[in-house]
């Protein structure tokens, strides 16, 4: 059942200055992109606390508000199981991938198929990418169009295809520094609003106790029962979401790879995931829940279940000059469960306006993530390898126009999705379906000196086909990997097939490596392996690693000199070199002191020879991209 | 009415299995950093990881007796953990 929320010309003047706002000062942040690597990648120079904030909203922006909040109205607690277990991945995360992308300067997932194997892996790993990319494109603009129905009353279409049409320009126009800086303002945002809903939705519901009492057991349960019902199960959804899942967003997810990319160095990279996974994932999970739990506990008070108090009274009251239910229907469409109750329990149009614009733009700024990191897959290892040397400019506009065209796929995707059923279960299938070929491949990849161009090859395309004969023959294929879960028809296993179809796949992966000759050394894939990352750092710097790295110094921004030279080289006087320890072409991070700025003002150079005129000696290239303000003090760190 | 498949079957496989991936995990990383010099170079990132693990169980372990012994106060302690958690992390990982 849905239901249409009455607004008032106030709602819409909020919900406008808001998404402007927000997008607004995302590119006054992006206004001097320079270069592919500017819009891609922000300069690689920001802080831990800016890519966590941004990491947050690119991860519970999209899709989750209504695909949690869903399955939070229709089975309470539960809902947060899938984000409570990154963790088990982190030490192989923080201290294998991330190093590993980081310091051999892997720009993309196939580039990094490239490197590690062959052209041919490169190619079956860019289309596995773009699939899942403009999946994702797809799944979060269904989930949009879900949240704002119950308030347009629009055609879902319709909906989806106005989104995409603004994230598209904008994602265009802005690039990476864009998206970073709106996801930072909107991550606080978001939790903000995620836990002002909860206050408001546990006044309404008469206090914490009354909330308490009005779920049952089983809604206060953190993880799903082990095996049924067939569309939410603890064992389908632990290996389809927490293990398929979590490895696929945090390991072949080009938007989460870009961030790690934007970050000012590997120990930012660590420090943004681990805060994120610990401190603010745990918030988010509450936020983007909540209004399920919410919503759940007025359904179970107004059916009976529980004869607990809530607020409202009456089932129909005046809300903004309309008539307007207070109570939820057992048969609400479960993906629209934040806009219904957010609608219920705001007490003011203003407070409804907030708590919805806050939302679109977070659902917003996940799509514009995963819309630019489409855009640099296609760019970067399709277009380029393509064309013979194509200028700098050539590939921002490239990049620009590649932006728009994944947005309309991303659409096509959107109304296919749309078809399916709810979006937890689409988004499910797809996960189950197109991710593990990919993950067997980048993990045997990582961890498996051995593992081979050809397995890899053999990985994805026999991969392919028994997953095809999984989706043709699933009580054949599929069935010993039930766990006991029922079988239905339409849907058949459509979370626990991930498990087969990743033991399908590593099984091939495994069984051709071992009957393949191994290589006689190594040479080739130094630094692409956890076995050989130790000389990740030397290849990052391109000459032996200064062992004192770390080291920082501080010193007035009116001792820099600015020179017409455009090498990326920073001179300092002798007193300045000893103090940091640094020798001629060392890699150093020089930024603004001030760390609210979160790097926005840095960038990475090369020590020049000791100046000879106790001025600190910056080249052209290096004042232009940091953008110093030289009334402020300025630090340098030396790096690798 | 029985709610072991619902609550402690659930959370023995997920720990059981997140304790294979993570020890694995840990035991690899360990090996390809070299041993001893990544302890000593990296301790406190190995620490970190280690108490993560102690601190998302926990959360999983409070919020299954407060369910099923019907003990919402129990949350004050899930919110006492998530402030020390912050603490940790904000002190020791600079």
């Amino acid at each position: 059942m849905n239901t249409t929320i009455p607004t008032t010309e106030l709602f819409w003047v909020i919900l406008v200055c808001y998404v402007f706002f927000v997008l607004g000062a995302g590119l006054f942040f992006a206004r001097n992109n320079k270069s592919t690597e500017d819009f891609f990648f922000g300069g690689r120079r920001f802080s831990w606390w800016l890519i966590a904030m941004s990491m947050l909203a690119t991860g519970v922006g999209s899709h989750s508000f209504a695909k949690y909040a869903s399955k939070g109205f229709e089975y309470g607690f539960s809902s947060t199981m899938t984000y409570m277990n990154d963790w088990f991945f982190m030490p192989l995360l923080l201290f294998g991938w991330i190093p590993i992308i980081y310091y051999m300067q892997v720009n993309s997932i196939p580039e990094y198929f490239q490197r590690r194997f062959n052209s041919t892996v490169r190619n079956l790993s860019t289309f596995t990418m773009l699939l899942y990319l403009v999946g994702y494109i797809g799944i979060g603009l269904l989930a949009l169009g879900s949240l704002l129905q119950p308030i347009l009353g629009w055609e879902i279409n319709t909906i989806i295809i106005v989104v995409a049409v603004i994230s598209g320009i904008y994602v265009s126009l802005g690039g990476q520094t864009a998206i970073i800086f709106t996801d930072f303002l909107q991550g606080v945002i978001l939790l903000f609003a995620g836990l002002l809903i909860f206050g408001l939705g546990i006044a309404y519901v008469g206090g914490f106790d009354s909330f308490w009492g009005n779920l049952s057991i089983a809604n206060k349960l953190p993880l799903a029962d082990f095996n049924s019902p067939p569309d939410f199960n603890f064992a389908g959804i632990f290996w389809q979401d927490g293990v398929v899942g979590s490895v696929g967003f945090a390991f072949m997810n080009q938007a989460v790879i870009m961030r790690f990319l934007a970050a000012r160095s590997v120990v930012h990279a660590r420090r943004a995931t681990m805060m994120n996974v610990l401190v603010f994932l745990p918030i988010g999970t509450v936020a983007v829940s909540n209004s399920g739990w919410i919503g759940r506990a007025i359904v179970n008070f107004d059916s009976g279940l529980t004869g607990m108090y809530h607020s409202a009274g009456s089932s129909i009251f005046t809300r903004w000059g309309t008539h307007f239910s207070s109570t939820i229907p057992e048969t609400t469409d479960p993906n629209g469960i934040f806009t219904v109750v957010a609608g219920i329990v705001s007490g003011s149009e203003a407070i409804f306006a907030f708590l919805v614009a806050a939302v679109v733009a977070a659902l917003m700024s996940s799509l514009d993530s995963q819309i630019n990191a489409s855009a640099a897959v296609a760019v970067n290892d399709i277009y380029t390898p393509l064309s013979k040397n194509p200028s700098e400019k050539t590939r921002l506009r490239v990049s620009m126009f590649t932006s728009l065209l994944v947005t309309f796929i991303g659409i096509q995707a959107a109304f296919l999705f749309s078809k399916y059923g709810t979006i937890y279960e689409a988004h499910g299938a797809f996960h189950s379906v197109v991710t593990p070929p990919m993950v067997t491949v980048i993990f045997l990849g990582i961890f498996w000196k051995r593992f081979s161009s050809r397995a890899a090859v053999l990985t994805f395309v026999i991969g392919a086909i028994f997953i095809m004969l999984g989706i043709e023959y699933p009580k054949t294929f599929v069935q010993p990997f039930s766990h006991g879960i029922e079988f239905v028809e339409a849907k058949p296993w459509s979370y626990i097939r991930a498990l087969y179809n990743v033991v399908a796949c590593a099984s091939i992966g495994i069984i051709v490596t071992l009957f393949t000759k191994p290589p006689k050394d190594y040479d080739r894939i130094k630094g692409l392996t956890i076995w050989t990352i130790k000389d990740g750092p030397q290849y990052f710097k391109g000459s032996d690693v200064n062992k004192n790295a770390g080291l920082t110094i501080q010193f007035a921004g009116s001792e820099v000199e600015v020179t017409q030279e455009d090498n990326n080289e920073v001179s300092l006087p002798k007193n300045y070199m000893d103090q940091i320890k640094g020798n001629k072409g060392d890699l150093i991070y020089i930024s603004d002191h001030r760390w609210y700025l979160g790097g926005l003002k840095s960038t990475h150079a090369r020590l020049g020879s000791v100046s000879n005129n106790n001025k600190v000696i910056i080249s052209k290239d290096v004042s232009d991209h940091a953008q110093f303000n030289l009334s402020k003090d300025l630090i340098i760190e030396l790096e690798v | 009415m029985d709610f072991f498949t619902h609550s402690w079957l659930p959370l023995m496989y997920q720990y059981g299995f997140g304790l294979l991936i993570f020890g694995g995990g840990l035991f690899t990383i360990f090996r390809a950093y070299g041993g001893s010099e990544f302890w000593t170079k990296h301790k406190i990132w190995m620490q970190v990881l280690v108490w993560g693990f102690i601190y998302i169980f926990s959360i999983h372990l409070l919020m299954t007796l407060s369910s099923l012994n019907n003990a919402p106060k129990m949350y004050l302690l899930i919110i006492a953990l998530y402030i020390l958690n912050v603490g940790i992390l904000v002190r020791n990982i600079k």
